[in-house]
Formats: structure tokens, sequence, C-alpha cells
């Protein structure tokens, strides 16, 4: 089947079977090695993608259900300004994940600051409940994602 | 090409698949003054979003115990419903809260009570054709709403259970009760007994009336089939207790 849709603002089509993954197709076609998929049961969260802005596991999406969607993955958020401002928030409060969750991690928190401009622990935690990876320790992290979120209000109040 | 995985790993769709998730119907959430209209296709953290403040606590809760928030963006309402070997979040809360669905298909639509969706051996109501297309929650006020949900249906499908509750106490008296447990598998419990025996009593309730209440109950639990574990039954009668012992008139409107 054919699909069209916009990845990282560029926009695409393919050809693609029913029954793929979008982590696969992403993997293995478009060759976006940032998504790193090892549970393929929505537990990981090392696949995590925006999809139309909000956060998705990419492993847990039929390639089908990417039709006229806007995909973002680490790739994108990397060359915006805003990731500067978690960048900056993560490595302030000592939370910098490891290379291997690194791209998802930020992939989340974007999604967290995009639907919050001033996140609360609670919704960190929460959010983060769906992510395995035990490189962080939360509560530096979370504290990461609000300094974060402070530089992204400065960033946007100039 | 994509990689091969082990069984399990891909998507096991047949050759033909309707994508029915940008039908702009499905999508759509609207409200009259007497009840919440959902379509089937709304995730459920839209549904949050929107509803919050509006929508009966007992279901929220529901929603909020499903998953994390990046499967709260894809999941709907209408696919927690329909599957049914795991009923656990949203359809006990929404059968005690007497909703109704939707069944549509080309020219003709049947609106349906929720228990009516699958019948006791699991099969479902919906023809060949037919499509859950929304879900209506009417506004019924209730002054003690009760949610929980026990153990991991996924590691601990043997002890898991949920458990909600609904009461409206007016002037030392219940005037409204029902409760309903659900279990992995086929088994719904939604006992009308119960609700009938205690509907009415005054509160607190008595020794005798609990004791009542806790025999019919337990009655209602050994006709479960088998597949609820004795462990289930235990818990579902416990927790029974507990919530008859913790019934008060509220001040205000009360969640726990």
């Amino acid at each position: 089947m054919k699909i069209s849709f916009t990845l990282n603002g560029q926009e695409l089509a393919a050809d693609v079977p029913a029954s793929l993954r979008l982590v696969d197709f992403l993997r293995d076609r478009l060759k976006i090695h940032s998504l790193h998929p090892s549970c393929y049961s929505g537990e990981c969260g090392n696949c995590a993608v925006l999809l139309n802005g909000e956060l998705a596991y990419s492993c847990m999406i039929p390639v089908f259900a990417a039709q006229g969607t806007s995909i973002h993955t680490y790739e994108g958020i990397q060359l915006s300004e805003e990731y500067e401002d978690i960048i900056k928030g993560l490595r302030d409060e000592n939370a910098f994940p490891c290379s291997y969750c690194l791209p998802s991690k930020i992939v989340i928190i974007q999604s967290i600051l995009k639907s919050s401009p001033d996140p609360s622990t609670q919704d960190i935690f929460e959010v983060f409940a769906g992510t395995h990876c035990p490189c962080t320790n939360f509560h530096n992290l979370a504290r990461g994602i609000i300094r974060a979120a402070f530089y992204r209000r400065e960033h946007v109040n100039g | 090409m994509a990689r091969e995985y082990k069984a399990g790993d891909k998507f096991d769709l047949s050759d033909i698949v309707i994508y029915i998730r940008n039908i702009p119907e499905l999508q759509r959430i609207s409200r009259t003054e007497r009840y919440f209209e959902i379509g089937a296709g709304v995730p459920l953290n839209r549904i949050l979003k929107v509803g919050q403040h509006v929508l009966p606590k007992i279901f929220t809760q529901s929603l909020i115990n499903i998953a994390h928030p990046a499967i709260r963006n894809r999941a709907t309402l209408g696919g927690n419903l329909c599957h049914h070997p795991r009923r656990l979040n949203t359809y006990g809360p929404l059968t005690i809260l007497d909703a109704r669905v939707e069944l549509r298909r080309l020219g003709k639509s049947r609106w349906i009570q929720i228990p009516r969706l699958f019948n006791k051996t699991g099969e479902s109501a919906l023809q060949n054709g037919e499509i859950l297309s929304r879900i209506r929650i009417p506004f019924v006020d209730w002054n003690m709403q009760f949610f929980q949900k026990l153990g991991d249906p996924f590691q601990k499908p043997k002890s898991s259970l949920t458990f909600c509750a609904l009461s409206d106490i007016k002037k030392g008296e219940l005037t409204d009760f029902r409760i309903a447990i659900s279990f992995i598998g086929k088994a719904v419990l939604r006992d009308r007994e119960l609700e009938t025996l205690i509907t009415g009593q005054k509160i607190p309730l008595n020794d005798k009336s609990r004791a009542e209440a806790r025999t019919v109950f337990r009655n209602s639990l050994m006709q479960l089939p088998g597949e609820v574990t004795l462990f289930q039954k235990q818990r579902s009668l416990r927790l029974l207790q507990w919530y008859l012992s913790a019934l008060h008139e509220p001040s205000s409107e009360l969640f726990f």
C-alpha cells in the first residue's frame, strides 16, 4: 500500500506492506538509527517518536497509520533550537542519559515540554513510567526537565 | 525489506485492512445536558483532556489506569471496549454508569447497553459489517465513587481484578448502589441481587445487613466461571466488605 507523510519536515511517499511496524520502516528503510526498539510491546520507550506532535511508540503503530501524519524523531529535534534547552537543562542537573536511550528520552522530553510549559514532577514521572532504561536517576531527570522548561520559557519570552 | 522477527513480533494482520481511525465521525466528542458522547476512535488522552472535569470520576480514573501517556495517545475507547479478553478498565465503570454504545452499519444503527456488547460465552454483539461508532455516558450525580484496579493483569492474570462501585446517599439513606467487578477473560460480575438488597438501607449499614450482603455476594462469586481463581474471589469479597464498612454520607462528592 502507498502512504505519504512528513518526516522531520520533509514530505515522503512510500509503498509498504500493511503488517510492517512503523519502527521497522523508519529504521530499515529510512535509516532513522536513533530508534532502538528492544521490547516491541510499548514498554521500553526506546522507539519514541512524535506523531502529529504527540508522543507515540513506533513499535506499536502499523506503518499505514502514518498516512497523512507528521512524524518527528530525534534527528529532527536535534536540528531545532529547542534541543539546546533540553541538553542544557539535563547537564545542569547531572541527568544525562546513556547514549542508547538518549534519543528516545529527548523525544519524550520534547513531548512533555510541548504539552506543558511548566511540567510538574508528577507529570514527568507519569510519562517516564513508559520507559525502562535505568541509566539515569529519575529525580535528577525530573529536575533536569524542569530546568529545561525554565530555559525554554526564557527562550520564548526573550 | 523488513527484518524478520520471532513469533509475535510482527503485526498479525489479514491481507485486507480497513483503517478507520481517520473517519471524522469516530473522532467526535459532544456533550448535551443529559449525556456525554464519545466517538469510538477518540484517543484516551483526548477524552481525559476534554472531559476530566465533566465525566464521572470513576470513568476518568479507569482511563488514567490504562498504561502510560504514550499508549493513551494512541489507544481508543472503542478499542478498549471491543478487546473482550481484557475488560479490566473501562468496561466495569461504563456498565454501572448505564452507558450505551452505538453499533452502526451502512444505512442502519442500533444502540445497546454495554453489558450486551458480549454474551456470557464472550461472543460479540457486532454483526457482519457493523462497527462500534459511539459511546454515550449519561450524567447522573453520584456522591460516592470508587475504582480500584488490583494487580498487574499482564504479569499476574490469576490475581488481578478491577473493582468499581457507585453509591448515592441522601439524608443518611442509600438511594442507589451499583457494583461491578471484572477479571481477565470473559468474567464481569454485576450483582443486581446485592444492589437491590443494599439500596434503600440506612447508612452506616448494620452488622446484619453487611452479613446478608456478604452471603449474597459470595453466592454470586461462586457462580463465576472456573477461570476466576479462589484468590480473586476472596479479594473481591474483602473489597466489598471494606467498601460497605466505608459507606457514609459525604459532605461533598467523594471519590476514592
